[in-house]
């Protein structure tokens, strides 16, 4: 159920990426703005989504492993930091995270270096995950409450 | 003894930040050489701080998680959403922080 919610800001995503660029077109009328916030709502799409696989595929087996031994106290926690080390895909935490990240920045990079980009429809366009998080978040309040509650597995 | 070195540190931020504003002001010949290096300034330390911060957030959000997740793996998946949010969240703002401080560079 939690999983909807990613869906549906990667979804919020696209549309306010679709919708952003064609207001963009219809105020400014001119191909640069368009361009600005068109990159920079693209970048943080793709950003949001391969962190969301990346991470997916980090915890893959320890969602799969199941409930932890009944034990209490210090031998239990260092039980379960031993069982979760081993669940951890190292590859792609050691690997694919920061290579995704390193990937994220040179994009930044070549399109403000090289890129001729209006600076502050960039930064909007860079916003894009936060409105699709609030967007998503009021129309999760905006639901009713055992729709709710249902969403969010209670 | 901690407050006196927060003082002290807000005194040298002040006078780095004045310094700059009064010979800035100085002369017309002078003012391009000290602006440049004002915005040199203002570009590394606002990526650093950006970079540390963000950095630290990230390190506490991830910690927290493994915690939970490690003392009860049934709930990952309830666990690893809001964890993935706060991190793209984290990321925005030093991507941000990124582009503010190429752009203050190009200025040079």
């Amino acid at each position: 159920m939690q999983e909807e919610m990613l869906t549906e800001i990667e979804r919020i995503n696209v549309i306010v990426l679709a919708i952003g660029c064609l207001a963009a077109t219809v105020i400014m009328r001119e191909f640069r703005y368009v361009f600005s916030f068109g990159v920079g709502s693209a970048i943080m799409t793709l950003n949001f989504r391969f962190l969301r696989k990346g991470m997916e595929k980090v915890f893959q087996k320890v969602q799969q492993g199941g409930e932890p031994p009944a034990l209490d106290g210090n031998e239990a926690q260092a039980l379960d930091r031993n069982q979760l080390a081993k669940r951890l895909n190292k590859k792609a935490l050691m690997i694919k995270l920061p290579l995704k990240f390193l990937a994220l920045v040179t994009a930044v990079i070549l399109v403000v270096l090289y890129g001729d980009i209006n600076v502050i429809f960039f930064l909007i366009g860079l916003s894009t995950v936060f409105i699709s998080i609030l967007l998503s978040q009021i129309s999760f309040a905006l639901k009713p409450a055992d729709e709710r509650s249902k969403q969010h597995g209670a | 003894m901690k407050k006196l070195f927060s003082i002290l540190m807000l005194l040298g931020v002040f006078t780095v930040l004045f310094c700059g504003v009064a010979m800035a002001a100085e002369e017309a010949k002078g003012l391009d050489s000290q602006v440049k290096a004002m915005i040199a300034l203002a570009s590394g330390i606002g990526i650093g701080i950006a970079a540390f911060g963000g950095a630290l957030g990230q390190g506490k959000a991830v910690a927290a998680a493994l915690e939970g997740i490690g003392r009860n793996p049934g709930a990952s998946g309830k666990i690893l959403t809001p964890m993935i949010i706060g991190l793209a969240m984290i990321e925005s703002l030093v991507i941000y922080s990124l582009v503010v401080s190429l752009m203050l560079f190009l200025k040079l």
